[in-house]
């Protein structure tokens, strides 16, 4: 492919710098066609039946070792978004590395929960489902648009335990007189990790563009680390690759706040990478080592970012 | 921004929604769940611990999952919320074949011969589908355009 198609310099020269040895193994993976996924929506279906109606229908499925409840999904697998199973809610598309920040949020049922950012809705509702429609989660987004998606998504995955708020994120914590167990930010970026749907060229897009996200990334991330209550866990996450959306802005956090401490997740059968230290002539807090860096030659999932941190007493 | 609170039942209405639930399907009363009022009929069905939250935040959105329409006499499940609330039930069911489920799930109404009357949790292969109303041998579909199955 890269011989008809050739690299975007800035992006060749780019991934090499994160990936080292590895860049040909990412190319390798990101020139692949996308791999469907899919949830089974528990709220509605139970696990074992959803996973006999996706053979009755001639889908292939095998389970993502990190999260029960979605797979990798092949056959017949275009024909799911037409079938009555789908329409009753019983099943969410949803990018298996999509699946990853709620399962490192460790949510429990009884838990009050904050998702910041949270239209369209696949996280808001595995996170209900997780929780067995127990608890309380408040769905924000800025975006009035995107929240009615939300609502649809809420309604169709038979959602009970969700409040939907629209306002600016990096308000909230002068806003709200709350104090949530859990919270997660999966915040706006410029989408890097989703290589797999690009033009073969991979173009990357400015660093001003990438700044001005990170601008962002860093206010929501703020107000939402306001919001935890002591021994709280918030996870932030993105779907770039880029460091000035990802480590730059976990370790601006670190310099602003003494209490925030960078968990290293440990989950079962995930391979990923560290976060990095280094990067443009910036030096990052040691910390941010524990933020795992998901490419898509990883799991065979699109690339990802994602920061567990706890507020400590 | 176009934000509405929604409003909560009082407890009055709610403890009727319950009772019509009960006369209607022989739904029991459940715990851990509240029932709110959207707009003038639509009732919304919320976590406990969620609507305990609800007098903290400011203007909300969308909240809980719209469960149905009220009536002072009746009341009409939503497609989920018959999903949620019809394994409680203990009548009013009706049992569809596959010719008729996939037509009704299109939103058509179906032929049905049955002694029932009013709105009935429509079934198929053991799997709710949603709440029909049946009279005179038709069964009424209410099932919203974007819920319809799409042909391929």
């Amino acid at each position: 492919m890269n011989q008809t198609n050739p690299l975007a310099p800035a992006f060749q020269k780019r991934f090499q710098s994160l990936l080292g040895t590895e860049f040909s193994q990412f190319i390798d993976s990101i020139s692949q066609a996308p791999v469907s996924f899919v949830r089974i929506n528990t709220l509605k279906i139970n696990l074992q039946s959803g996973i006999d109606q996706l053979k009755h229908l001639n889908i292939e499925a095998s389970p993502l070792t990190w999260y029960p409840a979605g797979f990798r999904i092949s056959g017949a697998h275009n024909r799911l978004p037409f079938t009555k199973e789908y329409s009753l809610g019983w099943y969410y598309i949803q990018e298996g590395g999509s699946m990853l920040p709620p399962v490192i949020l460790d949510i429990q049922p009884h838990h009050v929960v904050l998702d910041i950012c949270a239209a369209p809705g696949s996280k808001t509702t595995q996170m209900a489902q997780m929780m067995d429609n127990a608890g309380a989660i408040v769905a924000n987004d800025r975006s009035f648009r995107r929240l009615t998606r939300l609502g649809h998504n809420i309604q169709v995955c038979g959602v009970i335990n969700t409040i939907t708020l629209c306002q600016d994120g990096r308000h909230l914590s002068t806003r709200l007189p709350l104090q949530f167990d859990r919270i997660l930010v999966d915040a706006p970026c410029t989408a890097s990790g989703h290589l797999r749907s690009k033009s073969p060229q991979f173009e990357i897009p400015s660093l001003q563009r990438i700044l001005g996200i990170q601008t962002i990334q860093k206010g929501l991330l703020t107000a939402a680390f306001r919001l935890l209550k002591p021994e709280g866990v918030l996870v932030y996450s993105t779907c770039s690759l880029h460091p000035e959306e990802n480590e730059a802005v976990i370790n601006h956090l670190l310099n602003d706040s003494s209490v925030a401490v960078v968990e290293r997740p440990r989950i079962a059968g995930l391979h990923s990478h560290p976060g990095i230290t280094y990067w443009n002539n910036t030096q990052y807090e040691e910390a941010v080592t524990n933020c795992l860096r998901i490419y898509p030659h990883d799991n065979d999932t699109d690339g990802f970012f994602i920061a567990r941190i706890r507020k400590e007493l | 921004m176009s934000q509405t609170k929604t409003l909560a039942v009082d407890l009055e209405r709610e403890a009727h929604v319950w009772q019509l639930l009960s006369n209607q399907f022989g739904i029991p009363k459940l715990t851990g769940y509240r029932f709110l009022k959207s707009g003038r009929k639509r009732i919304r069905l919320i976590s406990e611990a969620a609507f305990n939250l609800l007098s903290e935040l400011p203007y909300t959105g969308t909240t809980g999952l719209y469960v149905g329409e009220y009536s002072p006499t009746a009341f009409r499940l939503s497609m989920d919320g018959a999903q949620l609330l019809g394994p409680y039930a203990t009548r009013q069911r009706v049992e569809l074949n596959n010719e008729q489920a996939e037509s009704w799930l299109q939103g058509e109404s179906v032929n049905y011969e049955d002694e029932q009357r009013g709105y009935v949790l429509v079934v198929h292969n053991n799997t709710i589908l949603g709440c029909g109303s049946l009279s005179y041998g038709t069964l009424r579909s209410f099932i919203p355009k974007i819920r319809r199955p799409k042909h391929t």
